[in-house]
């Protein structure tokens, strides 16, 4: 392996004056290390490695008022075991409990997760029908703004980050609504250990037999993870009759844009989406009549 | 660069780049063998150690974030009697075939004892435990045996090793 130039900065002031001094140059910024070291030998080779997993501003989980923040550094382990997470934010736990394996959460970063842009991260569709802000650290303008976590990715694995930009937190707000259903699945080639071929997160209340909201997001089915709003819209306020159900699945299968790849093909998933929609309103309906 | 770290106890000091694998530096740097390679990626474990008391994969591990970490490998847990126990039921099971994996799933395996003492496990959490190794040759149901034998031991795994 070749000699590449690297920096370990232990605060966000040392990273900006880190990247002040090597301005021009490809930054690759590096956390958990876990998608960027399988892929080590392709990293561009004049690219200057900062390593942000030493800067302590960027690690942790705190409960404010209203939200929750969670450092882009985290450890997925931390977010699982956290009794904040667990107690506050149960769809991320059900989904990072299907990610990888102990090994591999033990050093994942949330912001690694989110920062890769995969239509696939695992992450990203819970984050986004939470409707999470992601708060950014632009070692240019020496600033920090905040955006929706949608307006983050540009296309499969392309981020809307300017070049040395970081994800410092992720923010998520909290429902004041008691009750909340919350349901993560994802399809792989196997239950343990895979890559998402399709996935669903979804938030939503019911109450008096009808949908009041329902929040939903489709993994690994578009270019960006976004909302399905169309399939939102159109249940909202309706009772969960079979009718109903195949109505929106068949929404669903229209507002997604999939595409065939090595993993699985677009009609493979078109019906996997269809069915995780099924399977999550069915189970909404069964949870209704605990 | 230059990095100091302690491996199994011992303080040493090694040369190696920013992206060198912790992997490469345990077996060929110091020769501690017993952690083996299998895909390079991440996927079967092999390679698993203890980072800082936590489970790991070396392959996965840059040589950067190695400035005084502690790392434990299978090498610095044979003497144990934990892992003697381990070994043997290993053995009584038929968990051990070809073997490449198998320094993977005993470091699992000692994770998991050392998390679950006093807890009761069930089928899908020793599932989930070994999500993160793969064996081509037993199917599994070998090791899984052997592991509910030694959930049943009472089994001490010291909550840090060489701390
Ligand atoms: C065997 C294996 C299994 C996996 N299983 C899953 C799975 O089930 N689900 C899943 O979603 N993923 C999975 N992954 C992918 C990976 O583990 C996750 O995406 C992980 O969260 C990445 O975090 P990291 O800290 O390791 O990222 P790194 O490898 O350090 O970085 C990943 C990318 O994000 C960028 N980045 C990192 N941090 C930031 C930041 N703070 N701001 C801006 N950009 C940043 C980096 O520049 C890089 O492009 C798996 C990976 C492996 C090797
Ligand atoms: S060699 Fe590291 S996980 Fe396979
Ligand atoms: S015993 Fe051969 S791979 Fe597991």
């Amino acid at each position: 392996m070749n000699s590449m130039q690297y920096y370990s900065p232990n605060t966000l002031d040392e990273y900006q004056k880190i990247y002040s001094n090597i301005t021009g140059k490809n930054i690759l910024v590096f956390a958990g290390g876990t998608d960027l070291m399988v892929g080590r030998h392709e990293l561009p080779q004049d690219a200057v490695i900062i390593d942000i997993s030493g800067i302590a501003e960027l690690k942790g989980i705190e409960k404010k008022e209203d939200k929750i923040v969670v450092g882009s550094c985290t450890a997925l382990n931390e977010l699982l075991y956290s009794h904040q997470i667990q107690n506050n934010i149960p769809i991320l736990i059900k989904a990072i409990k299907t990610m990888a394996s102990e090994q591999i959460r033990n050093r994942a970063t949330i912001g690694g997760n989110i920062g890769n842009a995969s239509p696939a991260g695992d992450t990203i569709t819970p984050l986004v029908v939470l409707e999470a802000r992601i708060e950014i650290f632009s070692p240019e303008s020496n600033e920090i703004r905040t955006i929706p976590i949608e307006a983050l990715f540009r296309g499969p694995c392309a981020s809307t980050l300017q070049n040395g930009e970081i994800i410092t937190k992720i923010i998520i707000p909290l429902r004041k609504d008691k009750g909340i259903f919350c349901y993560f699945r994802k399809i792989g080639q196997r239950n343990a250990m895979t890559i998402t071929k399709a996935s669903l997160s979804a938030i939503a209340k019911y109450s008096s037999s009808k949908i009041e909201w329902i929040k939903l997001a489709s993994g690994s089915v578009s270019p960006v993870v976004k909302r399905m709003s169309i399939t939102e819209e159109f249940l909202k306020g309706k009772e969960l009759t079979t009718a109903v159900i195949n109505e929106a699945k068949e929404i669903i299968a229209r507002e997604i844009s999939p595409i065939t790849d090595i993993r699985s093909t677009k009609a493979f998933r078109v019906l996997i989406t269809k069915n995780l929609l099924g399977d999550c309103l069915y189970y909404l309906i069964r949870q209704q009549n605990i | 660069m230059n990095i100091d770290l302690t491996v199994n106890g011992k303080p040493v000091s090694v040369e190696a780049e920013p992206l060198d694998r912790l992997l490469d530096i345990l077996r060929d740097k110091l020769e501690l063998t017993g952690t083996k390679e299998g895909c390079g990626e991440g996927e079967c474990g092999a390679c698993t150690v203890f980072m800082n008391n936590k489970l790991v994969n070396s392959c996965l591990v840059p040589a950067m974030h190695l400035h005084d970490a502690n790392v434990v490998t299978i090498d610095g847990l044979r003497e144990f009697d934990f892992f003697k126990l381990i070994t043997k039921a290993y053995e009584e099971n038929g968990a051990v075939q070809c073997g490449f994996c198998t320094p993977g799933f005993v470091m699992s395996t000692i994770d998991l004892l050392r998390n679950s003492s006093g807890k009761s496990v069930g089928d899908e959490e020793i599932k989930d435990a070994f999500a993160g190794n793969i064996c081509r040759c037993t199917g599994y149901d070998k090791i899984i045996k052997a592991v509910r034998q030694l959930l049943t031991m009472d089994i001490k795994v010291p909550e840090r090793f060489y701390e």
